[in-house]
């Protein structure tokens, strides 16, 4: 026996990897639902791989986004929880069993696809009651149950209809009913709002947000919108290029990015690529800079919100502060992004002042607390 | 570690491993099966071409390329030859302008009805062969056209017509309209433009669609029996030589004609992918299904997308 | 000439001049389609549906209208016989090679991941070398003296050549099937490879193991390309008349084949007309029936 377990170990992970799933077998993992330990994706003939040693721990109830551009790795790792792939080195663990051999139709997980894949030749019913059907519930107990996921997402009267015969918010009902109709321990959704218009997406963010609640399931959320994770997740991770960058809760990542890529990311920000004097104080290529505490590398990034920049009389009080030309203005109607040049920097600012124009001169400042010291990343 | 809990699990994936690695050699072995019953006429014939032997039958006994010399020494398969290549050209030459134009004409006139002329013009493709051969000698006959040359070439531009048609709206479909719109805008009139911006974007297609019909006309038997005259093609020729008294020479003529047809095709069949990819690479987002295989196939079987449509 | 006035009549309602021009140029850049249309493929087929309501007298054909030749060919015992038989035979080699081929289909869309492009062309080549080639072959291998029975007899299993493979209703099923698998798997191919990955996954997050996501997904979704399939294979076989004439031998004779006869040495054209009127008519009827049958399907996307 002890041999028939070594070959099937031997197939899927290599030795190295025994560590972390001894790890996860002494129940530390136990309350979590979602566990990837080590996890790294190769897809074959391709030298990059898509994921790259990726941990992660997902808690019941959470409601969990994983954001990143197309290419971070976002929707491979969504891909290796529901089953779709596997990974090529790592483990998966469900409810702390491991489940890196386990099909998708045994996993008691349930996604929303992108393009919401419902089954075009089923009528709206019949795609819903489908997971029902597949897994033997016996057929009078189908059609309530179908009908109450139905008026979950407000779709009951539409339950003779053909996929087609539906506009994309409504499908992307649909495709969300059926996958919570067996009330799986997970639900991954894969770029859910993505193909949907700007208000009908503002509306679903609510309907998706009421539903978690709800049925207290963890949701896992991949988007590249980063208003979306923001505003939806109890905690998310930001990923580039195969890795996880920063996992933490969205006020974190918004306030304290880890990393250069998370700041840029993560709403606008000014980058300044710095040089440490001495003690707290810092130069910006020509610029002196006060910081908040002193820096540990003498090259480091320092990254600067455009709204923590404060305009005019405001800043009269603040160490960091300067007069600046401005080089641009750009309208965007409650507010202008205005672009300034001290010295060899440019640095963009958020004014409220309707009167500023190219080649006005302005003074602006920020708190040192509020520019935060990021590791330095590509991309 | 829970050993005990995690052996039964492991012993059922086990099990499901070597189920699926069975059913996997299973599954391969059928599949080779089929690819072996699907290119064993082709192989038996090469074979017995070069067979020392005038009886088609196992074992064989010995290599010879006499059959090959006799081949080229029988003036009548040799004139054969000749004829069904000037019919092979006239015809591939004829539909490749008639195909052009009802591309584009199908293309270009966004209009209804176009689906049902599609079908007509396709009919020839689907019919079976009898029945296109058939109908066409008795309009000849009635218009008092006797069977020869012309005969066979309206027979088969009617089937190669389409093929060349649907090779190349598939062709535009994947192109882009922009493409045109610029050149116009650019100040090119709409025979500049065809000319410049057009033809040449579907110029690997088209002679794709040519050789792929070249192909065809070449080998195509069951049309042509009814609408040769004294003069036969080499199929037509060949099937005497089958019918009455039979000797291995066919299998030499056989074995030459389906290497150059494989040649031209796997020529058509790069063209074909070259273009896709190409015009590809000029759209970024359009995921196109059909590589060089859709266009082949839905133009060898037009009927897929509509069924009814097409008449005989 | 008519059509011109008719369109000139429509040109009355329409009011913009501009409008007018337009419907003539379009009407223009028609007409060589119209008349390619007009002469090779409605003509044929008027005569010869003509033709086969014409009488035959000694082989010359005197222009009367007489359903003669369908009422004696509907009570000839030889057409009958032949019609049955064509029709077994016809259909029971479509229906073999759909078993094969959509399988096939399957299993290359389904496991061959890039190389099913590849994959499904070496199927479809066969297609383009020549059909008689490919039906004479059968004959080398089924014959009396063929290599099916020299395989046989070196392996020990039969020790006489067997006569059962060649000139039999067996043989030309055996050719017909042969000819018919590339055009089903095309068929069937397309069908199954334009269903999308993500409803296979779907399923699968459904709960469904792959038998449940064949049965209730991508069978529904890609039986009207069987369906089409089987209509092209069941036409293509139904009308042949190479394959009988090449392996079929007495017991293999089907109704093209004497379509020939009638075409040739027995000098009847209307009568030849007439089955050729019937070949045409069953493959419209299995058309037919097909469309019906996938237009009742919901389509992918």
């Amino acid at each position: 026996m002890a041999e028939e377990r070594e070959e099937t170990e031997l197939n899927t992970a290599t030795t190295e990897r025994q560590e972390p799933s001894a790890r996860a077998a002494t129940g530390e993992s136990a309350a979590a639902v979602v566990e990837l330990v080590g996890v790294t994706k190769t897809y074959p003939g391709e030298e990059e791989s898509a994921v790259a040693d990726v941990d992660l721990r997902i808690r019941e109830g959470e409601f969990f986004s994983i954001l990143g551009s197309s290419g971070s790795g976002k929707t491979t790792t969504l891909r290796m929880i529901a089953g779709f792939e596997q990974p090529t080195i790592g483990r998966v663990f469900l409810d702390g069993n491991d489940a890196t051999d386990v099909p998708p139709y045994r996993r008691d997980v349930s996604t929303v696809f992108q393009n919401y894949a419902l089954f075009p030749h089923m009528k709206v019913q019949a795609n819903v009651a489908y997971p029902l059907k597949m897994s033997g519930v016996p057929r009078r107990e189908i059609g309530p149950r179908v009908k109450e996921a139905l008026e979950r997402v407000s779709m009951a009267e539409y339950a003779k209809r053909l996929p087609h015969q539906l506009s994309g918010g409504q499908r992307q009902r649909v495709a969300l009913a059926r996958a919570l109709i067996r009330g799986p321990r997970l639900l991954l959704l894969d770029e859910p709002l993505g193909a949907l218009d700007l208000k009908l997406r503002e509306e679903m963010l609510f309907v998706l947000k009421r539903l978690q609640r709800e049925v207290g399931i963890t949701f896992i959320y991949v988007t590249h919108d980063q208003g979306e994770a923001l505003a939806m997740s109890d905690l998310m991770a930001v990923m580039n290029k195969g890795r996880i960058e920063q996992l933490a809760t969205p006020a974190e990542i918004y306030a304290k990015p880890a990393t250069s890529f998370v700041a840029g990311f993560i709403g606008k920000t000014n980058l300044l690529s710095c040089r440490h004097v001495e003690g707290n104080r810092a130069e910006a290529g020509s610029v002196p800079l006060i910081l908040a505490e002193d820096p540990k590398q003498s090259q480091f990034t320092l990254s600067v919100r455009p709204e923590s920049i404060l305009i005019g009389t405001d800043c009269h009080s603040l160490p960091n502060r300067f007069v600046a030309e401005v080089s641009e203005v750009l309208f965007l109607g409650h507010e202008r992004e205005v672009l300034a040049k001290i010295g060899d920097q440019r640095l963009m600012v958020r004014s409220q002042d309707l009167t500023v124009g190219p080649g006005d001169t302005i003074e602006f400042g920020w708190d040192p607390k509020e520019a935060v010291i990021v590791e330095a990343t590509g991309g | 570690m829970g050993t005990s809990e995690r052996t039964p699990n492991n012993r059922m994936k086990a099990n499901s491993k070597v189920v699926k690695i069975v059913l996997g050699v299973v599954v391969g072995v059928a599949v080779l099966c089929v690819y072996v019953f699907l290119y064993a006429p082709m192989m038996v014939t090469a074979l017995f071409s070069v067979n020392d032997s005038t009886i088609q039958t196992l074992p064989f006994q010995g290599f010879t390329t006499k059959w090959y010399s006799a081949l080229f020494n029988d003036e009548a398969m040799k004139s054969a030859i000749y004829f069904s290549l000037k019919v092979a050209a006239v015809a591939v030459t004829v539909s490749a302008v008639a195909g052009l134009g009802f591309a584009l004409l199908v293309h270009r006139l966004q209009m209804r009805g176009t689906g049902a002329l599609q079908g007509l013009i396709a009919a020839p493709l689907v019919a079976p062969g009898l029945v296109l051969g058939i109908s066409l000698l008795v309009v000849f006959r009635q218009a008092n056209v006797s069977p020869g040359f012309w005969t066979i070439v309206a027979g088969h531009a009617a089937f190669i017509t389409p093929l060349i048609m649907f090779i190349l709206i598939q062709r535009l479909k994947t192109a882009d309209p922009s493409l045109e719109q610029a050149s116009m805008d650019c100040g090119a009139g709409y025979i500049r433009t065809f000319w410049h911006v057009t033809l040449p974007g579907l110029r690997v297609a088209l002679i794709a669609g040519c050789l792929l019909g070249f192909t065809l006309s070449m080998d195509e038997i069951a049309v042509t029996f009814f609408l040769a005259g004294t003069e036969p093609t080499l199929p037509v020729y060949v099937w005497g030589l089958l019918r009455f008294g039979f000797t291995p020479e066919v299998n030499a003529a056989f074995t030459l004609i389906a290497g150059g047809s494989l040649l031209l095709l796997t020529f058509a069949g790069l063209l074909l992918y070259i273009s896709g990819r190409r015009q590809r690479a000029g759209i970024p987002n359009s995921i196109d299904q059909a590589e060089g295989l859709g266009a082949i196939g839905v133009s060898t079987a037009p009927s897929t997308t509509e069924g009814g449509t097409r008449t005989v | 000439m008519s059509t011109i006035t008719g369109e000139q009549a429509a040109a009355g309602e329409v009011t913009s001049p501009n409008r007018l021009w337009q419907s003539i140029k379009k009407f223009l850049a028609l007409s060589p389609a119209l008349v390619w249309i007009f002469v090779l493929v409605l003509l044929p087929n008027i005569f010869l549906i003509l033709y086969s309501v014409w009488e035959n007298d000694l082989g010359t054909i005197s222009q009367n209208w007489t359903l003669d030749n369908y009422s004696s060919l509907f009570q000839s015992e030889v057409f009958k016989t032949l019609l049955k038989r064509t029709l077994i035979i016809s259909l029971v080699s479509t229906t073999i090679a759909t078993l094969i081929a959509y399988p096939l289909a399957y299993v290359v869309v389904t496991k061959f991941g890039r190389y099913k492009t590849i994959a499904a062309l070496l199927i479809i080549i066969p297609l383009w070398v020549s059909y008689l080639m490919r039906v004479f072959a059968w004959k080398i291998i089924l014959g009396e003296e063929g290599v099916l029975n020299g395989m046989l007899m070196s392996l020990g299993i039969t020790d006489k050549p067997s006569e059962a493979f060649l000139y039999s209703t067996t043989t030309v099923i055996v050719a017909l099937t042969y000819v018919a698998i590339p055009y089903i798997f095309l068929s069937t191919y397309t069908a199954l490879d334009r269903i999308p990955r993500h409803y296979y996954e779907a399923s699968s997050d459904c709960g469904a193991s792959p038998w449940g996501t064949f049965r209730n997904v991508i069978w529904p979704l890609s039986r009207p390309g069987v369906a089409v399939g089987f209509a092209i294979g069941f036409v293509l076989t139904f009308g042949d008349y190479v394959t009988p004439a090449m392996v079929g031998g007495l017991e293999g004779t089907m109704l093209g084949s004497i379509v020939l006869q009638e075409f040739g040495n027995a000098n009847n054209w209307p009568m030849g007309a007439g089955i050729g009127v019937v070949i045409a008519g069953a493959g419209l009827l299995v058309l037919a029936v097909v469309s019906l049958f996938t237009r009742l399907d919901a389509r992918i996307e």
